[in-house]
């Protein structure tokens, strides 16, 4: 135990984790004002009347009015605060705590990036990262340290790490390597592109995307801390990133982790960075070269922060405990790093019956849900029970007493014609939501 | 890792080869959108707004020479028109989604009471969003077609502001037949050429021609057609009591026939067929392109179980709500099982993004 407390302790120079400050809180900034400007916003969380709870979440709500944009605004304001190492405590909890909030309003919005946004924002609290070449130093030169404790920065490439080798390891099953799909269905579609668009249509090229991916995705994490690979490793993670951003509809991540992975850099890469940084912004080096570590490694943050990893350890594998097809249920489905595993689209037509006249009709989709929200309920079940729960309430409200909600859900996946998903003779608004499984799930095949 | 890899590799080599005898999974998408655009909706608005143009004349016919012949006249051409109309609802997006066509053409049922004070005042924009519901085709619907021929030529003549009636007339069919117009000019080669734009996208993202048409064929088909001709009226969102007058064209007793003349534009946003039938490069030669002949299959066999179900009903359909609501139920069903066809199984073999929204994706 010493040992290794001696090990994670030891002073490292700080210049790794500055840089990654900047270029994460910067692509963050960006990303916030662009989503602002996409009008996504008001989309997402002012237009829609419903919203889908995580589990225990459903005490999150958005605010009403001029609220969520000055959610966003903060936010804003709080990674631009990171990325310059302005009150930068001040600024890392506001990050994390408002960009969490935002993803617990909705999980129709779930994306594996934004919760690796969450979880990088998290450690950031934890790091004093702002304590060299930034405002804070600036303002109070005593701030200053140019060496730190080798955890601070090893956390990120450990989350890093995780990130990529788990959604290498969701990436060993059938239907990835050997049928692969989905790949055979979306690189195809995307034949119009020059140049590589002839090549997308070809099916050895689907099987070489999807086993090439595999591999990627297990062995980066290790090439990047072996110096004698790394640059080669980094080639790599340019090249899978931009190619992901061109083939796919997935926004700025492949940048935010393109941007992430220079933390595996040597301390002299990073270094070099940043005088070139001093010489562009004519910043002076005041030379106090205290190298006190900091912060205390105290008991109760390694506690926190070995829970923190342990508890992602174990997510991924908690579909174990459900029966069925993991992608067909989606029992333990999220905070996997399951990343475009699947092509899944369904249609879920909810029956309300009032039960004292036999009256029966349907609901009306897209008057309660927007159209993303309703993609993403179509095909997952915990989303499919809650809106049954909520169009109870509805029927309720319109005066029926006690009323009855079936669903006819259809879903296909990887292309395969669609299947029924959910019994239709269940009535869904006797049934509680839990993390039990769901047995009203008809089982795929 | 060392026992899998090899044991993958040879499950891999497998996979290839038995691929290797299956065809080509490879589709191109342009000459596909390509005839869609210049064979199938371009004609199409050239046809609706053809019919648009010899409304205008007849509405104008029968100002200047107001008689009953002239009257009558302006019936048929507007029957004709809404039927028209049809062909190109479901094709909102581009120029159709800038001027709202669908909404600003075709909102029903029309508020007659909003309609009746507009001309009593004689104050009314019909470019506004309050008008919404006091235009296009079902505003034409009620005034021309709520009373019987008789008395209507009464109305437009000796009644109590039968000026403003004509002149309200003649703004709704001007104003019908100018948005025809405009989306019109916008698509054509000439013009806009919004053809090109449409063509030259050949991907299959939201923007993409293939992206838009899937997209809105879906959109329309799921609320404009399922919904709005059949589901709404017979009741199937409003606790299971139906709702005759909600039916499109109601006054004049032509919405089956609206529904059947919408439903073949939305075959023909399928097979890209043209307006005269002739066999087109459409989403089921697409289907059937990458290997999934199967699908078009079903698919088609299900637009056909949805003609059918049409056809066993008759108009007025407002009637058939009432006395046979469980037929026309069952053709709503119907068009739910085609909605599952095109919406899920369709857009998952294409690999089109099904979304009206866009998103960071995954």
């Amino acid at each position: 135990m010493t040992r290794l407390q001696s090990y994670i302790t030891q002073q490292v120079h700080i210049a790794p984790l500055v840089v990654f400050r900047m270029v994460f809180g910067f692509t963050l900034f960006f990303s916030v004002i662009r989503f602002a400007a996409k009008g996504w916003i008001s989309e997402l969380y002012i237009e829609p009347v419903f919203h889908f709870t995580y589990y225990g979440f459903s005490w999150v709500k958005p605010l009403d009015g001029l609220g969520m944009y000055v959610v966003f605004a903060l936010m804003a304001m709080s990674f631009l605060g990171v990325a310059l190492g302005a009150f930068y405590r001040l600024s890392s909890i506001g990050a994390f705590l408002l960009f969490t909030y935002v993803e617990l309003i909705d999980k129709a919005n779930y994306l594996n990036h934004y919760y690796f946004v969450s979880l990088v924002c998290f450690l950031m609290i934890f790091v004093p990262a702002h304590r060299y070449f930034s405002l804070d130093v600036h303002r109070f030169p005593n701030l200053k340290r140019t060496y730190v404790s080798l955890w601070t920065i090893g956390v990120f490439k450990l989350q890093l790490g995780i990130v990529y080798f788990f959604a290498g390891v969701a990436k060993l099953n059938f239907e990835w390597l050997v049928n692969a799909n989905p790949l055979r269905i979306w690189l195809p579609a995307q034949s119009h592109l020059p140049v590589i668009g002839g090549l997308l249509s070809k099916t050895w090229v689907a099987y070489f995307a999807s086993w090439f991916g595999a591999v990627y995705d297990l062995t980066i994490p290790f090439f990047l801390l072996v110096k004698k690979y790394r640059p080669i490793a980094y080639y790599f993670v340019i090249a899978f990133h931009i190619s992901t951003a061109v083939l796919f509809n997935i926004g700025v991540f492949p940048f935010v982790m393109i941007g992430a992975t220079l933390i595996f850099f040597s301390e002299d890469f990073h270094k070099k960075v940043l005088s070139k940084m001093e010489g562009l912004f004519n910043a002076k080096s005041v030379q106090i070269t205290n190298s006190t570590e900091l912060p205390s490694f105290n008991k109760i943050w390694t506690y926190l922060i070995v829970g923190f990893f342990a508890v992602q350890l174990g997510l991924p594998f908690r579909h174990l405990l459900y029966p069925g097809n993991l992608f067909w249920n989606e029992q333990g489905y999220r905070f996997s790093w399951r990343v475009m595993l699947m092509e899944k689209a369904g249609y879920a037509n909810f029956r309300i019956v009032d039960t004292t006249n036999q009256r029966q009709w349907e609901a009306k989709n897209y008057d309660y849900l927007t159209p993303n929200q309703e993609k993403m309920m179509s095909t997952q079940p915990d989303m499919i029970l809650e809106y049954a729960h909520f169009l109870k309430a509805q029927a309720e409200a319109q005066g029926v007493n006690n009323p009855e909600i079936y669903v006819d859900a259809f879903v296909s996946l990887n292309g395969e014609l669609s299947k029924r998903f959910v019994d239709p003779e269940v009535n869904l608004a006797n049934q509680k939501e839990s993390l039990k499984p769901k047995k009203w799930i008809l089982p795929f095949e | 890792m060392r026992f899998s890899l090899p044991f993958f590799g040879i499950l891999f080599l497998v996979s290839c080869q038995k691929e290797g005898s299956n065809p080509a999974n490879s589709f191109d998408r342009g000459p596909m959108i390509e005839n869609m655009g210049s064979s199938v909706i371009l004609p199409s608005y050239e046809a609706a707004l053809k019919a648009s143009s010899d409304l205008r004349e007849a509405v104008v016919q029968f100002i200047t020479q107001s008689n009953i012949t002239n009257l009558e006249a302006v019936r048929t051409a507007q029957a004709l028109a809404y039927a028209e109309f049809q062909k190109v609802s479901p094709y909102e997006f581009g120029p159709a989604q800038s001027v709202a066509l669908r909404g600003s053409l075709n909102t029903y049922p029309s508020d007659t009471a909003k309609v009746e004070n507009a001309i009593a005042t004689n104050v009314w924009d019909l470019e506004q969003l309050q008008f919404g519901d006091a235009r296009g085709f079902p505003a034409l619907d009620a005034l021309l077609f709520a009373n019987s021929l008789q008395e209507t030529f009464i109305q437009f003549t000796s009644a109590p502001n039968a000026e403003n009636r004509k002149r309200f007339l003649d703004d709704v069919s001007k104003h019908i037949h100018q948005k025809l117009e405009t989306v019109y000019l916008q698509w054509s080669p000439g013009n806009g050429d919004y053809l090109a734009t449409f063509t030259n996208n050949k991907g299959t993202d939201v923007g993409s021609g293939t992206g838009m048409l899937v997209n809105t064929l879906n959109q329309h088909f799921e609320r404009f057609l399922r919904d709005g001709k059949i589901g709404i009226p017979v009741g199937v969102r409003s606790l299971g009591i139906p709702l005759p007058e909600k039916c499109e064209g109601y006054f004049q007793g032509m919405s089956l026939s609206l529904a059947k003349e919408n439903m073949r534009a939305i075959e023909r946003m399928y097979n890209g067929n043209s307006l005269d039938n002739f066999n087109g490069i459409g989403l089921d030669n697409h289907l059937v392109g990458i290997g999934a002949a199967d699908l078009d299959n079903r698919i088609k066999t299900q637009i056909d179980n949805v003609f059918l179900g049409l056809e066993s009903l008759s108009d007025p359909l407002s009637e058939n709500i009432i006395g046979n609501q469980t037929q026309v139920e069952s053709v709503y069903s119907e068009m739910q099982k085609l909605v599952i066809l095109f919406k899920v199984d369709m857009p998952s073999r294409l690999g089109v993004l099904i979304t009206y929204q866009d998103n960071d994706g995954d």
